[in-house]
């Protein structure tokens, strides 16, 4: 049971960081050139308007191996919301902080570490918490339509075999994990954006 | 141009223009802009609102380029030579500036980091600046947990830890309540004269200038030098203030060029304010 709870985690969580380094660069790219935006954004709309299960059909008849199709499919469908996050996050970047940062002539990658990684960290963690729940799905249902293993795989024994109290107990390990991974988060949120750990305080 | 100038300038604008363009309209920012500031002068700018100060500000520090003209820093293009003016100019804004995710020593400290200071080559540490601009016990607070006038004196330390050549504030204490704008404007005057700073004050504020410059350029709309006075200490503060009132109750007019021998303003000009200022 932990091994098939496991490896579904596995799948969501490596197929949303690589989403999330993807789509945040794109997103990065896009908002500080133009040329990049008006090619990108046309892709992404375009991705938007077929629907999410056309993807999983899509994946079976693309590729062979059971990870390649899962990892594909959640790529797909949660590249947009790290894209625009990503993009939005830094024009919202106020412009005194763009040239107070600039006035010190940082190099590009510094610029990207002090200034636009640093901005991007509350809008970013948005986009993870609004993708979890998604890609949770899109990998159950790929695991409920083409896979071996996995929760999803389990759902579909628990259908073929009526078995009610499987398929519920599976469904609040899925719940329990996504509510877990969003505690995750809001901790993470808190150490990192907020520093509400800091004592100090003005008179 | 000033005395002190028979050495290089540290500062020059020469001839600068700057257009903005919205939509069809073109707005004129600056209009043959032509000063030079000796080094380790205190020169404040002081003009009315929307006469180009924050411009001149912005191209001095290289974030935009001049539509014509030259200007050059150290003898140096600050936008063409971007890299090669690293460190050697500090900034502090009408805003504090700080980056929010950070401490106030890590927000000190992000000149260093981009600039790789080592803190054996500083005579002033990050934490012994903001020791002395009396922020000690305060180094781990993030801004929001600052007062206005403790965020200030967190980026003034900020603009001073790198120790550049020449210091630029714009309106830097003006959003600030008088008894703490005061103290902090001390401070800074005091820390740039002792460090021997080139400093370009920008202010609306002709008691600040009164009270802090060496020099003070008064300019007209769209930018341009109306008035530029030498020797404040020495003179009579009343009788600048009178004068200062005039140049910038001036109708703003094509651009008028200082005369380089007798600072004074073209006569008709001058005649137009003394008369409103009796």
């Amino acid at each position: 049971m932990l091994a098939t709870i496991g490896l579904t985690f596995i799948r969501i969580l490596v197929a949303l960081f690589v989403t999330f380094v993807l789509g945040t660069a794109l997103g990065i790219l896009a908002a500080l050139h133009v040329r990049a935006e008006r090619v990108l954004v046309p892709l992404i709309q375009l991705k938007q308007g077929v629907p999410g299960v056309c993807w999983v059909i899509f994946a079976i008849l693309w590729f062979q191996g059971m990870e390649t199709r899962i990892a594909f499919i959640v790529i797909i469908s949660t590249l947009p919301s790290f894209f625009y996050q990503a993009r939005d996050g830094v024009r919202a970047i106020s412009q005194d902080l763009w040239a107070m940062v600039r006035a010190w002539r940082p190099s590009r990658a510094q610029m990207l570490s002090k200034l636009i990684l640093p901005a991007l960290k509350p809008t970013l963690l948005t986009a993870w918490r609004i993708n979890l729940g998604g890609a949770t799905r899109m990998v159950i249902t790929a695991e409920l339509l083409a896979g071996v293993s996995g929760v999803g795989y389990q759902l579909r024994a628990a259908q073929e075999q009526f078995r009610m109290d499987s398929a519920i107990a599976w469904t609040v390990v899925l719940v329990v994990f996504v509510l877990v991974f969003d505690q995750v988060l809001t901790a993470f949120e808190r150490h990192l954006v907020h520093g509400k750990s800091a004592s100090a305080r003005a008179p | 141009m000033s005395a002190a100038c028979a050495v290089p300038p540290a500062i020059l604008f020469e001839d600068v223009d700057k257009l903005f363009w919205q939509g069809d309209r073109t707005i004129s920012a600056l209009e043959h802009l032509t000063f030079a500031i000796a080094q380790g002068e205190y020169t404040c700018v002081l003009g009315r609102s929307g006469c180009g100060k924050s411009t001149t500000a912005n191209l001095l520090l290289g974030l935009e380029r001049p539509t014509a003209g030259r200007i050059a820093v150290f003898g140096q293009d600050p936008a063409d030579d971007f890299a090669q003016l690293r460190g050697r100019l500090g900034s502090i804004f009408q805003s504090d500036r700080l980056l929010p995710w950070r401490t106030a020593l890590e927000n000190v400290r992000l000149p260093l980091e981009i600039l790789h200071l080592e803190r054996s080559h500083l005579s002033t540490s990050p934490h012994e600046w903001l020791e002395r601009l009396g922020l000690q016990g305060f180094e781990s607070a993030y801004p929001h947990q600052l007062s206005g006038g403790m965020r200030s004196r967190a980026a003034l330390a900020r603009a001073l830890v790198a120790e550049p050549d020449i210091l630029i504030a714009d309106e830097a204490f003006a959003h600030l309540d008088e008894v703490s704008a005061e103290r902090l404007r001390r401070e800074f005057h005091h820390l740039a004269k002792t460090e021997g700073k080139t400093v370009l004050h920008i202010t609306h504020s002709i008691d600040e200038a009164l009270s802090l410059a060496d020099r003070i350029l008064v300019l007209g709309k769209p930018g341009h030098v109306v008035a530029d006075l030498q020797d404040i200490p020495s003179q009579d503060r009343a009788a600048l203030r009178i004068q200062l009132l005039a140049h910038l109750q001036t109708p703003h007019r094509a651009a008028l060029k200082p005369d380089p021998e007798s600072r004074a303003l073209p006569d008709p000009a001058f005649a137009e304010a003394q008369e409103w200022a009796t």
